[in-house]
């Protein structure tokens, strides 16, 4: 299998946060999302690919190059929305785009005015005076008119009402029809990714806790709820957290169907969503 | 490097307005002041670097654009390079503009044409060069707020010094040699023969500076996270 990112044991330590020997990589074609809680390191990780932020140690690969060495010619195929856009915010679109475009060999002109015409954002506007959703969609336009292999996205829903995401959403979905692009997307909305992620990592406090495909984790991750003394007797397979609850216990597997073969009668499963694995995985208690 | 500049130049070019407006003060006061030329050689080295280099830095923090500006494709010592060019760029053609605009109304030819001399434009260069190679890495390191405090600051020891040069009772104090040194450095250049050799000197050591000031900024710059 072609991996479009590869990251080995990255490490960056801050005053307060360190990464830990972060370790994943990303099949050619697929959609990742990059959840986690706000703080979790996220966007450290997302900037680290960009070389934004240096890294300590470990390696990180862009189509199988290293993300340094050819950090010109990686960064010429990725399109990059920013979780706060960080544009000269005096300047007119089409001024913003003409000193951007002469940057990427692949930049399709055509293209970026069909897609500031689809998105409604005029040309002539200064950036300053567009909504935050519109200030996302100009980014993103700017990410998608060059034929980007890679589309970083950091938090691109965040802030957005329903109607943008949707359509942001759809935006993406119709990306992915060629399937030749990669796309990491970074988000707390664990719903956006339900839609159009194939592979789900889950960071939390600068570790990467799984990774996984979406289809794996929705159909073999459940809760279990049931009696207080569960865990007392029984061996749960999968376990991955547990939360004590005013009725009893609620259990994160990964293997609810395993668990289900030795349950008592009185508990009871359900499928876990993104939402609810995120939830326990940042808040539940461990279990060796 | 040439899109570097024009990005640099798109992205400034509201500043570029505002520069040429305080050129057109700037010399209609030194023609209403009658600044000696020598003073308005000595103030445009300094007021053209630091308007030049510390305004496009300050719009690139106001924006927080560094994130795009490092996003794109290229590598972070081009994007030096590319600002060290723009500033150089800025400050040559700030020269020219307030000289051509001064020739309108200045009464006096002889004065604007010192300005053109090989050995003044070379003399501009170089404080300019000596000054740029205080700023720019400055700014890259501690951002235009670090600029104004290094600045304050050195208004503040320069008080400091001169209070303490005139107060103190021994006259070969340090300070006081310290702040004729240079007094007597930039009075050797300007009174200098501009023979061959020494406009060479010139010229060569404003490369030389030029040089430093751009592997210690890329030094720093790329060391910085954003």
């Amino acid at each position: 299998m072609e991996y479009a990112v590869e990251i080995e044991n990255l490490r960056k330590e801050f005053k307060g946060f360190t990464l830990k020997d972060v370790s994943f990589r990303i099949p050619k074609g697929y959609v990742m999302g990059l959840i986690g809680p706000n703080g979790a390191g996220k966007t450290t990780l997302i900037k680290m690919i960009m070389n934004l932020i240096r890294k300590n140690s470990g390696r990180i690969f862009v189509f199988g190059k290293d993300h340094i060495q050819h950090e010109a010619e990686i960064k010429s195929q990725i399109g990059f929305v920013y979780d706060v856009p960080c544009f000269y915010e005096d300047l007119k679109l089409k001024k913003l785009a003409s000193a951007i475009a002469p940057f990427y060999p692949k930049w399709n002109q055509e293209l970026f005015l069909k897609l500031m015409n689809e998105f409604e954002l005029p040309l002539g506007k200064k950036f300053k005076k567009l909504s935050h959703g519109m200030k996302m969609k100009f980014s993103l336009c700017l990410a998608l008119s060059h034929d980007a292999d890679l589309i970083l996205m950091d938090e691109p829903t965040s802030g957005l009402d329903p109607v943008f995401r949707q359509e942001l959403l759809a935006q993406l979905s119709q990306i992915m029809l060629d399937e030749e692009k990669t796309v990491l997307f970074s988000t707390h909305i664990t719903s956006d990714l339900e839609r159009i992620a194939d592979y789900i990592t889950f960071i939390n406090n600068g570790e990467i806790l799984f990774s996984s495909t979406l289809d794996d984790i929705l159909g073999k991750w459940g809760i279990i709820k049931a009696g207080k003394d569960l865990l007392e007797k029984k061996d749960i397979p999968g376990i991955m957290r547990s939360q004590k609850t005013e009725y009893g216990i609620e259990i994160l597997t990964s293997n609810i169907k395993k668990a289900q073969t030795i349950l008592p009668p009185d508990s009871i499963t359900e499928k876990a969503s993104l939402e609810d694995i995120m939830y326990f995985m940042s808040k539940g208690d461990k279990h060796a | 490097m040439l899109k570097h500049i024009r990005r640099e130049l798109i992205f400034n070019q509201t500043q570029l307005y505002i520069f040429a407006g305080y050129m057109i003060v700037f010399w209609i006061w030194i023609d209403w002041q009658d600044i000696p030329f020598r003073m308005s050689l000595l103030f445009l080295s300094f007021v053209l670097p630091l308007f030049c280099a510390a305004s496009i830095q300050a719009r690139e923090e106001k924006f927080k654009a560094w994130t795009l500006n490092c996003s794109l494709p290229t590598n972070r010592k081009t994007l030096v390079l590319a600002r060290l060019i723009t500033s150089w760029s800025l400050i040559f053609a700030a020269f020219v503009f307030g000289l051509l605009f001064s020739a309108l109304f200045q009464e006096n030819p002889a004065f604007l044409s010192q300005f053109l001399e090989p050995k003044s434009i070379l003399i501009f260069l170089l404080l300019s060069s000596l000054f740029l190679a205080f700023l720019l890495p400055f700014v890259i390191r501690f951002g235009i707020s670090g600029v104004i405090i290094g600045l304050v600051a050195l208004q503040v020891l320069g008080v400091i010094t001169l209070l303490l040069a005139q107060t103190s009772s021994n006259k070969d104090n340090i300070l006081r040699s310290f702040l004729h040194s240079i007094i007597n450095t930039v009075k050797f250049f300007l009174d200098h023969d501009p023979t061959p050799g020494f406009l060479l000197l010139l010229f060569f050591s404003a490369a030389a500076v030029n040089i430093f000031t751009f592997k210690f900024s890329q030094f720093l710059f790329a060391r910085r996270d954003f």
